[in-house]
């Protein structure tokens, strides 16, 4: 199919997530005397680092990004998103946490897709895509080929 | 040299103005995307998770420091179950699907 391939970090995706649930913290030792104005405590309003629910609060937010941006999540696997037009697919994006691959046929859709989500989130435009899930790919583009290491 | 485990390990380390660069770094960007208010009082019936700020620091390959980095984080092994938290399942993408 000789799709281009390109990676997208998410920064401080974690914070995104809203929480559902009315959470206080004791705030680490040394900040509330700086920060705090000698306040003790911090009532969540957003996931943080460490919380059991983060991950999924996470990924409910980008859900609904997402779908805002007119993808629909594939029957196959729920982290990955598909952007349809005429029955044809045009862009697939795979997410894993806080990073994605999105692949298209052409460059300007790629393109349109990040600043849509630099609309919603402070991302990182990794460019081609090099790294994911631990499998190095190195891609000859005139020649279809693309390599797995 | 270690790694530092609390703040008062990182501000007594020879680091220590790198670290406390990194530790405000880390609070403006919570305080950016509005993850708390502050609080001076629990409401009675409520109780506090535990906190730390996790401290690591990037070596290139001659071992020289390039990244000293803070992230503050909650103990989710403090929260209780139905109270502080109840569905936390999350998926990821499966290898297959590339």
């Amino acid at each position: 199919m000789n799709l281009e391939l390109h990676q997208v970090d998410i920064v401080g995706a974690y914070l995104q997530g809203d929480l559902d649930e009315e959470i206080y913290m004791k705030v680490p030792d040394g900040l509330a005397e700086k920060y705090g104005n000698g306040q003790k405590f911090w009532r969540l309003r957003k996931a943080l680092y460490g919380l059991k629910q983060a991950s999924r609060q996470w990924k409910k937010h980008l859900h609904q990004v997402m779908t805002k941006l007119d993808f629909t999540r594939a029957m196959a696997d729920n982290c990955l998103y598909i952007l349809w037009e005429h029955g044809k697919i045009v862009l697939m994006v795979l997410i894993y946490v806080d990073d994605m691959a999105v692949a298209g046929k052409e460059i300007p859709g790629i393109i349109l897709f990040k600043q849509n989500l630099s609309k919603n989130f402070e991302i990182t435009d990794l460019g081609e895509m090099k790294f994911i899930l631990g499998i190095q790919i190195t891609r000859n583009h005139p020649n279809y080929l693309l390599y797995l290491n | 040299m270690s790694e530092p485990r609390t703040l008062r390990e990182a501000l007594l380390s020879p680091y220590s103005k790198q670290w406390e660069k990194a530790v405000e770094s880390e609070f403006n960007q919570l305080v950016k995307a509005k993850v708390f208010d502050w609080i001076e009082h629990l409401p009675n019936d409520k109780k506090a998770i535990g906190s730390r700020i996790v401290f690591k620091e990037k070596l290139d390959g001659y071992g020289k420091h390039v990244k000293f980095k803070a992230r503050i984080v909650a103990q989710g092994f403090s929260q209780v179950p139905g109270l502080d938290f109840t569905e936390t399942f999350s998926s990821v993408a499966r290898f297959i699907t590339l």
